[in-house]
């Protein structure tokens, strides 16, 4: 077990799913428990008698599995419960409390057009939107030279190639790539070896290498053309739609933190959603009643939201073993974009009074994207970065100075002194987040994306992984955990024909 | 492609997509005095950025651009916990990519990494790093007292013996003079609670002998080299 999951008897389940909502446990009701529910059954043998299976669990309290709770009890199903193996909801969404009611984003934080699930939920949830900010001029670093230059809120890739993958891009089903009748073709090659065909000046490879590594999570030699154009399909075959901010998939923010999504829903699911209760092994999957094994216990229940990515589920021991085909489909599943975000606080967002956006693009440095992620009313400013994990230092104090010497070289002196500082290198930071997004290899959605969606017996696939649209975004998760309530009150519905 | 558009009345370059603002691009913006000579200073220095790393590390796209993230800049991480590759012989290499493909190694983000590679991928990326030469672990801040009492536990387990005598690495036994100590840390427990298995069960023997203060004293010793 990792350090950071607590293992605690069943007694405190209570106390646990209380403690963990991130300072928000004074608003919880103290009344929302998980006494309600029928209670984990006897560990030791995992019997129970019929009235202790609950018609669902869940697996994952990120924004798929919380939207799916969120579902079912909107459908009057009240016999459910959410299992999180961390202390805290929210998943690859994840807040840094700036003191003061701010926040900034470790992880997941935008909605942008066509985002429509993620939108409505937030308004559904009373939470505000507002404009990532672009106004300015973006600053170029290479070694000691420093530009700076209007971008117009976006990564500026040349449109006539861009134009050529939107049109490419219409044959690629977001949801199914491999539906594609061009998919055999598409996915043979990495995006790279398509660019390739394209004579790339040298000096425009790096911003190509940079653009995928941001958007897509690896380097255009790895990404897979097929699943590179299935993105830009989720975009309505709009090019800047999925990779600028302005008109584009980063454009808006969320008030509170795109966290505060997460924790609102577990705030009203109250004691459904139980913390630090990792999924060690899942029983009896094919027929159900499912025996779900955690720490604290043994529960059960007729269907099963798998509500985490394929390579997390590898983490869970399934008896019997899966169908071979998921199976190999999650071992092979690319688990290897992990990121590692970091936030600089400044009383003020002082660059904007200098005519700059807070944008930093460096072609050979930690700094792969910069940008500013100041509150909306500017109480502080806030420069957030994707940096590579392993071109700073561990020490979060060294970072912090390094990145602060970037920041001043590209917005001046004052950039030296930050308030304060917060980073997450989500691959070391526990194990229940393996990858940010998924960057397909060439050859894995041909051979392996049947395996993606087809139900397990009474296991029902979720997480943002399985959208039909804006796949690895947050509104792909909630539309997956949309989709996933409706396959469960189906099995519930046909349960009780 | 260095393409700068001007659009109503804002100058808006195509930044990503092209790196090197070319003057004659930047005057079709009109730029000029200060702001144009810093663009084309930038210009070059991009220029020269992407004519090195293909000199260093061949035609663009590399694969091993994807190493970037965890392993650093040609294989030099500056943090303590993602091995740093560069300097590490081409057999090991090899061997760790083709032990994590097979199962026999595990980790989360390296076994995908490795199913989805070609034969021809990992050949080249274990030609690659181990060409890179290791720069010192600037990072690393030790404990004097515990560097010195993992310097004679090194000595006393003569690791030397399969790992060189600089700790340099040979055929198919990893460099350690320099590594991450994090990650050494992290392996030498895995070695000791089987986690991780070496052929010969060599790795298992010396660490069943090693407390973990001793795992840390030897991480922080080989780190410091």
């Amino acid at each position: 077990m990792d350090d950071d999951v607590t293992k605690q008897g069943g007694e405190s389940a209570e106390k646990l799913t209380r403690r963990g909502f991130l300072g928000m446990a004074a608003s919880m009701t103290a009344a929302a428990t998980a006494t309600a529910l029928p209670q984990v059954v006897n560990a030791a043998t995992g019997k129970g008698e019929a009235r202790d299976v609950l018609d669902v669990a869940i697996i994952g309290a990120g924004l798929a599995g919380l939207t799916a709770a969120r579902d079912l009890r909107r459908a009057g199903c009240e016999s459910f419960v959410v299992l999180e193996a961390r202390d805290r909801v929210g998943g690859r969404t994840l807040n840094h409390d700036l003191g003061k009611g701010y926040f900034s984003e470790a992880g997941g934080q935008w909605i942008g057009p066509g985002q429509t699930a993620v939108a409505d939920l937030a308004r559904e949830l009373g939470v505000g939107t507002f404009p990532t900010y672009w106004q300015g001029e973006t600053t170029l670093l290479a070694a000691g030279a420093r530009a700076s230059i209007d971008t117009g809120g976006g990564f500026g890739t040349d449109p006539k190639i861009a134009h050529e993958l939107e049109k490419l891009a219409k044959s690629v089903p977001s949801g199914a790539p491999w539906k594609s009748p061009r998919a055999a073709e598409f996915d043979s090659m990495s995006v790279g070896d398509w660019l390739a065909k394209k004579n790339i000046a040298p000096e425009d490879q790096i911003g190509w290498s940079t653009g995928l590594a941001i958007t897509g999570g690896s380097s255009p030699a790895r990404i897979s053309l097929l699943h590179w154009l299935s993105m830009v399909n989720s975009a309505e075959c709009n090019y800047d739609r999925l990779e600028a901010v302005k008109g584009g998939a980063q454009e808006t923010r969320i008030s509170g933190g795109s966290q505060i999504l997460s924790i609102k829903m577990a705030e009203a699911l109250g004691g459904n959603v139980r913390l630090s209760s990792p999924v060690l092994r899942i029983e009896n999957w094919q027929d159900g009643p499912v025996a779900i094994h955690t720490p604290q216990g043994v529960i059960r229940a007729h269907s099963v939201i798998m509500a985490l990515s394929p390579p997390l589920c590898q983490q869970i021991a399934f008896d019997p073993p899966l169908p071979e085909r998921r199976r190999e489909m999650q071992r092979r599943w690319p688990a290897f974009a992990p990121g590692r975000k970091t936030s600089h606080v400044y009383k003020k967002p002082f660059w904007r009074e200098k005519g700059l956006n807070g944008w930093i693009f460096q072609p050979k440095g930690p700094v792969l994207w910069a940008y500013d992620n100041s509150p909306e009313d500017q109480s502080f400013g806030v420069i957030n970065a994707f940096v590579h994990i392993s071109m700073l230092p561990s020490d979060p104090k060294a970072a912090e100075a390094e990145l602060s010497r970037i920041y001043a070289q590209a917005f001046g002196e004052e950039a030296l002194h930050p308030v304060s500082y917060h980073e997450h290198d989500w691959r070391k930071a526990d194990k229940w987040t393996l990858t940010c997004v998924s960057p397909m290899p060439p050859g894995f959605l041909t051979k392996y994306g049947e395996a993606l969606h087809p139900p397990a017996g009474r296991l029902i696939w979720s997480g943002t992984e399985t959208a039909d649209i804006w796949s690895g975004y947050m509104d792909g998760a909630v539309r997956s955990g949309h989709q996933a309530a409706l396959q469960a009150l189906q099995a519930v519905a046909e349960r009780r024909g | 492609m260095n393409v700068i558009k001007t659009r109503g009345r804002s100058r808006r370059a195509v930044v990503l997509g092209a790196w090197l603002l070319l003057p004659a691009a930047a005057i079709a913006a009109a730029l000029y005095g200060p702001e144009l000579y810093r663009l084309i200073q930038l210009g070059r220095q991009v220029d020269q950025i992407a004519l090195e790393d293909i000199r260093a590390s061949g035609p663009w796209p590399r694969t091993s651009e994807a190493c970037i993230g965890c392993h650093g800049l040609n294989g030099n991480a500056q943090t303590q916990a993602y091995p740093r590759l560069a300097g590490q012989p081409e057999a090991y290499l090899r061997k760790q990519l083709s032990a994590f493909a097979s199962g026999e190694r595990n980790d989360p983000t390296m076994t995908s990494l490795a199913l989805s590679m070609s034969e021809q991928e990992v050949d080249g990326l274990a030609k690659h790093f181990s060409k890179m030469a290791p720069a010192p672990n600037a990072t690393f801040r030790g404990d004097t007292a515990l560097v010195a009492r993992g310097e004679a536990l090194v000595k006393g387990n003569n690791c030397a013996a399969c790992h060189g005598q600089r700790l340099e690495g040979r055929e198919a036994y990893p460099r350690l003079a320099g590594q991450g100590s994090g990650y050494l840390r992290d392996q030498l427990t895995r070695f000791k609670s089987g986690e991780r298995r070496d052929t010969g069960g060599v790795m298992a023997a010396v660490t069943a002998n090693l407390s973990l203060q001793d795992i840390d004293a030897v991480a922080q010793f080989l780190a410091s080299r």
